[in-house]
Formats: structure tokens, C-alpha cells, sequence
């Protein structure tokens, strides 16, 4: 979570460790075809599918809620 | 099986729907000219505004019959007129998206309508050039166009332009007449008293210079006299119908505009039966320009089986904005 | 004026008339969707902030349905006015498929199109909604019958030579050719992408304006839910269609990934930027991450790929303009997974709709769909030269036999014109966003009074919606 009274520094560790992360899963789905074949590459989709899914329907309403 | 006619056949189908469907449209959006009043104009605009798209249709698909049934005319046909065939499709894209535009403005709308009525007049007077140029004749050797683009342009086509724009107006004031409301109506009315008399005029003075022009319509007119006598007095009789019939009150609306579609598709087949057996008139017949019968069997299958459906919901679409158009609109 | 080249005038009119084109319905494709899914819900749970959404969009739908469908009039005389030798040649081809989508799609659109935009008090609630899913199914199909066109251009099957001609020796070769079943979703779901993106970066700025809060949310909850899953499988499948281009248009991905040698070094780093010199056929300048060229494009840590080398010159496409659509098309696409996944930790967080720098973020990523797909347009027309069918017919003995001076004075109309659609609808949709959806009653109206609440007289009616502004 990115809290809006961190210092600087954290906040941009912050922002290139999770534009890497977002690279590297990208990068991930992008072979997951070539690599484990078509079979598995639908199980990972499915499953990311779910997680969206499941964040979409289940989320908390958190600060959210008070906006 | 004959499959080059039968795409012809399919072609001059999809042509006639066009003339007469977007001829109401593009006719309607003409006599915006002659209408000063803002709150009669949003009516005449609603009276087309929920069909416009599907009409236009027609004319793609008459255009792609040609590009696949008869690839080499197609290839000819459009480089030929390419100036005439540009001028209609960005007239056509101004009014297409001046429909959209006027309702989301307020402070241009009279500017948008200015666009709207100068694209349906330019595309109905490209579309007049491009009749006047494939009787005039184009310029080919073999199976390439060798003249120049400007040949198209002389009095004779400006004369078949005018032609045509005149019929549209015809079929616009007979459509206005039966969807408007009484302000509409009786400006429809107005209209109707002189256009077919001036369409009929018109088409013909152009049919004695098309004579002048191009011998080779004279000489093929004995082989089709028959069916080019009733088109001609289909023609004349509906044209004195609507001039005489537009000064009554007590008859039906659609006699009118049923008459002006008649009007239109007699002259339409007429054209297409002086014009047979050839794709560029006088020059390269349907069978010299055919594409392989693979090619016109898929599309003509195609056709077979779509053409029924679509004119099923199209009449579908008409029919739910039947009757008069609403005096605040569709919106 | 002799000395202008009509191929060159040809190339660009083609290309201008085509890219301004693509824009708009890869809009309405998604769009279309977007609004069959509203509608749905709408008569599901009947919740007036549906209707709402359906009815802003809709407008903003109609707009670019419009300047799609008569640019696309434009193409399918472009073909004559500027290809017209492709026209002879492969009309035998690519007629029948364009005209079985006239057949199957135009005229499905054209026909519901009507009922949609005015139709919604002259039928029922439900018959509405069945329009608006025609509509949506017009776009599909389209997609469908435009792509197998496109893609018979690309990887071109089941024809053979006869006379000069092309002749069609099995139809389901042509329509199913290799590259379609990978091509076709490509490009629907980056239609899809594209409008999650749209619609999700006007309610990105109400949010942050604190406007249409009700509004703004629903739509985007829905949208940034939807570019989730959408773009994880555009990714997928973007790989997939690499496989395909390795396999029947190596000189494509070569040029793509910006490498000349025979074989490249291994490890291969990935190429992100290059200064390449066709003519000496090497790259002035090259930055890359090392390894990543090995793991993603042959799926091991030091395997190696061919460069562009390996195509002989006069079959080369120009490595430069490839190269960079591509990186467009991908950096924007990696920015927007990146984006979606950051969506998916802040929802779980309850915080999507009050983190104000990811809103920001959303605003400046609006147009990203449209940038991403011209990108990739880019890549795959471009990448296919010199060739217009793929190995079959060069794009140099395509052109039309039309004088330069006349070329080069359409390309200037349609220029003109076109420019003015283009402000036209960024004016009027900017207006209508600025002016927002509260100015529209939320409940039903009788015969649908869609457009007359946008007028100023009706545009000050209370805001039905207590989120309103």
C-alpha cells in the first residue's frame, strides 16, 4: 500500500518495483503460451480471471467508502 | 447457371434500393435550401434521421458487388471517375456526420444543416456525372482506363447531374409529405407541384443529348423498345400523377411518394436495359468483365441468403418509426 | 509536378484514409459492447445509473459510429482510386468477403442502429436491448469478415493464378487462412481494451472533479474490471500471434524487434531503442535489457533469433517505421496491464475510487486503446511490405493507373475534410463529457428523450441522481 505521507524515495522505490513487477507479469503472460503450452496457459488465464473476479465481487469498501 | 447476369441482376437490385432509398434521404437533405424555418428543418432531418444509415448501405453494396462479381470494371470504373466517385464519398461523409453533429450544437446547427444540405446536393450530383460519363463512354484499353479523369466532366454530364438531383428532390417532397406534420406537409406540398414536372424536363432533354452524344444508346434502343416504352410511360404517367395529385388534399400521402418510387426505378431500368448486356456501356460486356464463377457463386449464395433476412428487418426498422414524425422529434 | 511518384501519393492517401478510419471503429466495436452490457444490466437490476451510463455513452457511441461508417464508404472506393491494379488482380478475393460483411454485418448495424439511438420509447425495454446486442453482433461479424480480408493479405491460402488473375481454388482456405483464427481476437479485444481505457478515463476525470460520483464509479468499477481480464488475454494472445508471424512473415518480426544479424548474439538482449541504416544494413545505435530477448522470443535464457538480414533487401519491409509501432503498441500495452493490475490491488484495498494519482493516471491513459491499435496496425501493414498480398503481388504493381496532380488533390480533400470530423468530434465529445451525464434525467422518458436532454433548455433539469453534481 502507497500511504501519501511517505517520503520520496520509498515512493519512487515504490513505483519502480511495482512498474517491474507489472513487466515481469506482463512478460509472463506473454509466454506462458510458448512455455507450458495452450492447456495450461487457459488455466493461467482462468485463474487470473478469477482473481479479478473475486476482487471485483468481494473487495472491501475501505476509503472508499467515506469519499 | 448465368452467373455473371445474375450478379448483374443482384447489382442493379442493390443499385435501384439505393436510388430510391438514399434518393428520398439525399433528396430531403437538397430542399433544406429551400427551407429558412430552423424548427420545420430539425423536422425534415428527423423525418430521415432514424433510416439514412441502412440506405446508404445499399450503395457500399452495389459498389463491393462490382469490385467482386466484376473485379476488371470495377478496377476501370473507379480510376475513371475517381474525381466524380470522390466527390460523392466526402459528400456523403459530410452529411453522414453533419446528421450527428447538428443535434450535439446548438450555436452552428445552421451551419451544420448548410453542410448537411451541400453534401446531399454534391453526392446527388456526383452520382448524375457518373451516369452522364458511362454514357458518354470511357476511354480503355484492354482492361485499363487510358483517359484522363477530367474527361468526365462536359455539359452533357452537368446536365445528367442535375437530372438526378432533380429526381431525388422529387422522391424527398413525396417522403416529406408522408412523414411531416403540417408545416412539413404543406412545404412537401409546394414542392411536389413543380419537381416531377421539372425531373421529367430534365430527363428528357438529357435522353435527346444522350441520343447526340453516345449513337451506340440509338442504335440499341430498337432491340429493347418495348420495355423501354412502358419504363418511358411509367415515367411520364407517374410525374403528371404527383404534380396533379400534390394540389389535393383528400387523396393518401403514399400515392405520391409510391409514385415518385416508381417514377425512380423506371428510369433506373432504363438505364440498366439500354446499358445491357454491358458493365462499362458499349465497351466491355458482363461476361468480359466476370470474375471466375467461384467467386460469383460464394457472393451470389451470400446474397441468396442474406438479401431476404435484411429486407425483413430493415422493414422491421421502417415500420417502428412509422407514421408521422413527432412534432418535438424522435428525441 | 512531374516528379511526384503516384505510388508514393497512393501509399499515403491509402494510409491516411485507412488509419483516421480504424480509429473510430475500434471506438464503436467496444463501445458497442460496452453499451449491450449496460443495457443488460439495466433491465437486470433496474438501476436508474445504468440507464444513465447507457444513454451518456450512447451519444458519444453514435458520433463515432457515424464518422466509421462513412470513412469506411471512403475505403471501399479506395480500393479503386488508388489500388485499382490490386482491385483486377485480387477483387476476385477480397470482394466476396467484404461483401458478406455488407451482407451480414452493414446492413444488421444499419438496421438496429436506428432503433437503438431513437428508438427506445417506440419499443420495449427488452426489444431495445435486443437491438443494441445487434448492433454489437454487427461489429463482431465485421470484425470478422474485415480481418479474414486483412489477415488473406498477410498470410494469403487457397488461391492460384490464372490469366493474371487470382482465382479462388477453396473459399474455406481463404476465409479461415492462417493468420485469422490468431488475428481476429486480437483485434476485438484490443477494440474492447481501447473502450475499457475511454470510458474508464472520463470517469477517472469526474471522480476527480468530483463529478457524476454515482455515475463515475459504476462505470468505473465495470470498466477497469473488464480491461483486467481483457488485456491478460490480449497478452496471451499477442504471443501467439508472434508464433504465427515467425512462421509465415519472418521478415515482419525481424524488422519488429530491430535486429540485422544472420543470428543474434547469445544471450539476445531485448531491443528497446535503435537507430537503424537500412541501406548499410546495420543499427547506427542499439539499447536493450539484456536476456530478455532470449526469454521472450525464443522461451530460453540464451537461445537466438534471425535479424532482418536473413530477408534479401528488395524483400525488406523499412525497419524503422516496424520497429517503432511496435514498441508503441507494446510499451502501451505493458503500461496498460500495468494499470489494470495496479486497479485490481487498490479495489482490493477499497481505494479505487479515491487514490488520486492512479485517477490521474487513468485521465492521460484515455487514449491509449486508439494509440495501441494504430501501433499495431502499424507494425502488421507496414511490416508486410514491399508486398500488398503477402508474397504474392507487390505493392509497386498494385497502384491505380490515376495521375499523380489528381492523387495528390484527393489526398488534400480528404485531408481537409477529415480534419474537420476529427475536431468535430473531439469538440462535441469533450463538450458532452464536460457537460456530463447529470445533465440527463436518469429515469425513462417517453420516446426517449436522449438528445433533447443534452439541449441547454433541458440541460439544467435537477440531476436525478443524489451523486449527481
Amino acid at each position: 500500500m502507497i500511504r501519501s505521507h511517505r517520503g520520496t524515495p520509498s515512493r519512487i522505490l515504490g513505483i519502480l518495483s511495482g512498474g517491474l513487477a507489472a513487466i515481469l507479469g506482463f512478460l509472463a503472460f506473454n509466454v506462458i503460451d510458448g512455455v507450458f503450452g495452450f492447456g495450461k496457459s487457459l488455466i493461467g488465464l482462468a485463474a487470473g480471471i478469477a482473481t479479478t473476479l473475486l476482487v471485483f465481487t468481494r473487495s472491501p469498501r475501505g476509503r472508499d467508502a467515506d469519499a | 447457371m448465368n452467373l455473371p447476369l445474375l450478379s448483374a441482376l443482384f447489382m442493379l437490385f442493390a443499385l435501384g434500393i439505393y436510388v430510391v432509398l438514399d434518393g428520398f434521404d439525399l433528396g430531403v437533405g437538397a430542399l433544406l435550401f429551400a427551407q429558412r424555418d430552423q424548427l420545420t428543418r430539425d423536422r425534415m432531418v428527423d423525418a430521415i434521421a432514424p433510416t439514412w444509415d441502412g440506405n446508404e448501405t445499399w450503395l457500399v453494396m452495389a459498389g463491393i458487388t462490382l469490385l467482386a462479381g466484376f473485379s476488371i470494371a470495377y478496377g476501370i470504373l473507379i480510376p475513371a471517375f475517381c474525381i466524380p466517385v470522390t466527390a460523392m464519398v466526402v459528400a456523403l461523409g459530410m452529411r453522414g456526420v453533419s446528421f450527428e453533429f447538428r443535434h450535439n450544437s446548438t450555436t452552428l446547427r445552421r451551419r451544420w444543416d448548410a453542410v448537411f444540405a451541400a453534401g446531399s446536393l454534391v453526392a446527388a450530383l456526383a452520382q448524375g456525372v457518373i451516369i452522364g460519363g458511362l454514357i458518354q463512354g470511357v476511354d480503355i484499353d484492354r482492361n485499363e482506363f487510358v483517359g484522363s479523369p477530367l474527361d468526365t466532366f462536359s455539359l452533357f454530364t452537368l446536365l445528367t447531374g442535375v437530372t438526378v438531383v432533380a429526381g431525388y428532390a422529387t422522391l424527398g417532397a413525396g417522403w416529406l409529405r408522408l412523414k411531416g406534420e403540417d408545416a412539413t406537409r404543406t412545404f412537401a406540398k409546394r414542392h411536389q407541384r413543380w419537381l416531377p414536372l421539372a425531373f421529367l424536363g430534365l430527363t428528357m432533354i438529357t435522353s435527346l443529348v444522350a441520343a447526340a452524344v453516345q449513337p451506340r444508346l440509338v442504335a440499341s434502343w430498337p432491340a429493347h423498345r418495348v420495355a423501354l416504352s412502358w419504363c418511358f410511360i411509367t415515367f411520364i404517367t407517374c410525374a403528371l400523377g404527383i404534380a396533379w395529385l400534390a394540389r389535393r388534399d383528400d387523396v393518401d400521402d403514399r400515392i405520391g411518394f409510391g409514385l415518385a418510387l416508381a417514377m425512380m426505378l423506371s428510369g433506373v431500368v432504363a438505364l440498366g436495359i439500354s446499358f445491357f448486356p454491358n458493365v462499362i456501356p458499349f465497351r466491355m460486356s458482363l461476361w468480359d468483365a466476370a470474375s471466375d464463377p467461384e467467386t460469383q457463386e460464394f457472393v451470389l449464395i451470400g446474397a441468396l441468403i442474406a438479401t431476404p433476412v435484411i429486407l425483413g428487418y430493415t422493414s422491421f426498422a421502417y415500420w417502428v418509426f412509422h407514421g408521422r414524425t413527432p412534432a418535438d422529434g424522435w428525441y | 509536378m512531374h516528379n511526384l511518384d503516384p505510388l508514393i501519393l497512393a501509399r499515403i492517401q491509402f494510409a491516411f484514409t485507412v488509419t483516421f478510419h480504424i480509429i473510430f471503429p475500434t471506438i464503436s466495436i467496444g463501445l458497442a459492447l460496452f453499451l449491450a452490457i449496460v443495457k443488460g444490466l439495466f433491465l437486470k437490476t433496474r438501476d436508474p445509473v445504468y440507464q444513465q451510463i447507457y444513454r451518456f455513452w450512447l451519444n458519444i457511441f453514435a458520433m463515432s459510429f457515424a464518422i466509421g461508417v462513412v470513412t469506411g464508404i471512403v475505403l471501399s472506393f479506395q480500393f479503386g482510386l488508388t489500388f485499382s491494379r490490386f482491385a483486377q488482380i485480387a477483387g476476385p478475393v477480397i470482394g466476396p468477403l467484404i461483401a458478406l460483411e455488407v451482407l451480414t454485418s452493414f446492413f444488421l448495424e444499419a438496421g438496429f442502429l436506428g432503433i437503438m439511438l431513437f428508438g427506445e420509447g417506440r419499443v420495449g425495454q427488452k426489444l431495445h436491448f435486443f437491438a443494441t446486442c445487434m448492433v454489437a453482433l454487427g461489429t463482431v461479424l465485421s470484425s470478422a469478415w474485415i480481418m479474414s480480408a486483412n489477415s488473406w493479405m498477410q498470410t494469403p491460402d487457397g488461391v492460384a493464378w490464372e490469366n493474371g488473375r487470382l482465382v479462388v481454388t477453396n473459399w474455406w482456405k481463404v476465409v479461415v487462412n492462417p493468420s485469422w483464427p490468431v488475428r481476429l481476437p486480437h483485434m476485438l479485444l484490443a477494440a474492447y481494451i481501447t473502450a475499457s481505457f475511454l470510458v474508464s478515463g472520463v470517469s477517472a476525470w469526474y471522480l476527480l472533479k468530483g463529478r457524476e460520483t454515482v455515475f463515475a464509479r459504476r462505470t468505473l468499477s465495470l470498466a477497469m474490471a473488464a480491461a483486467c481480464i481483457l488485456i491478460a488475454t490480449q497478452v496471451m494472445i499477442g504471443d501467439r500471434l508472434g508464433g504465427v508471424i515467425v512462421k509465415y512473415q519472418p521478415a515482419k518480426l525481424q524488422a519488429a524487434e530491430g535486429w540485422w544479424d544472420k543470428t543474434t548474439p547469445s544471450p539476445t538482449p531485448y531491443l528497446w531503442v535503435i537507430w537503424p541504416d537500412q541501406k548499410a544494413q546495420f543499427n547506427r545505435f542499439e539499447m536493450g535489457t539484456p536476456y530478455f530477448g532470449s526469454i521472450w522470443l525464443t522461451k530460453s535464457l540464451t537461445g537466438s533469433i534471425g535479424g532482418l538480414r536473413n530477408t534479401p533487401v528488395a524483400e525488406q519491409p523499412r525497419m524503422v517505421l516496424v520497429f517503432y509501432s511496435f514498441k508503441l503498441m507494446l510499451a502501451l500495452g505493458m503500461t496498460m496491464f500495468a494499470v489494470a493490475v495496479t486497479s485490481l490491488w487498490l479495489r482490493w484495498h477499497g481505494r479505487l475510487y479515491s487514490t488520486r494519482w492512479f485517477l490521474r493516471i487513468l485521465v492521460v491513459m484515455t487514449p491509449s486503446g486508439v494509440l495501441a491499435t494504430l501501433g499495431g496496425w502499424y507494425t502488421a501493414e507496414i511490416g508486410r511490405q514491399p508486398w500488398v498480398i503477402n508474397g504474392i503481388l507487390r505493392t509497386a504493381d498494385a497502384v491505380s493507373p490515376v495521375p499523380a496532380t489528381t492523387l495528390l488533390s484527393t489526398l488534400i480533400t480528404f485531408v481537409c475534410v477529415y480534419a474537420v470530423f476529427f475536431f468535430a468530434f473531439l469538440i462535441f465529445t469533450l463538450r458532452l463529457i464536460r457537460r456530463g451525464p447529470g445533465g440527463l434525467p436518469a429515469h425513462a422518458l417517453p420516446s426517449g428523450s436522449l438528445k433533447r436532454g443534452l439541449r441547454p433548455e433541458i440541460a439544467g433539469v435537477q440531476p436525478y441522481l443524489a451523486g449527481g453534481k
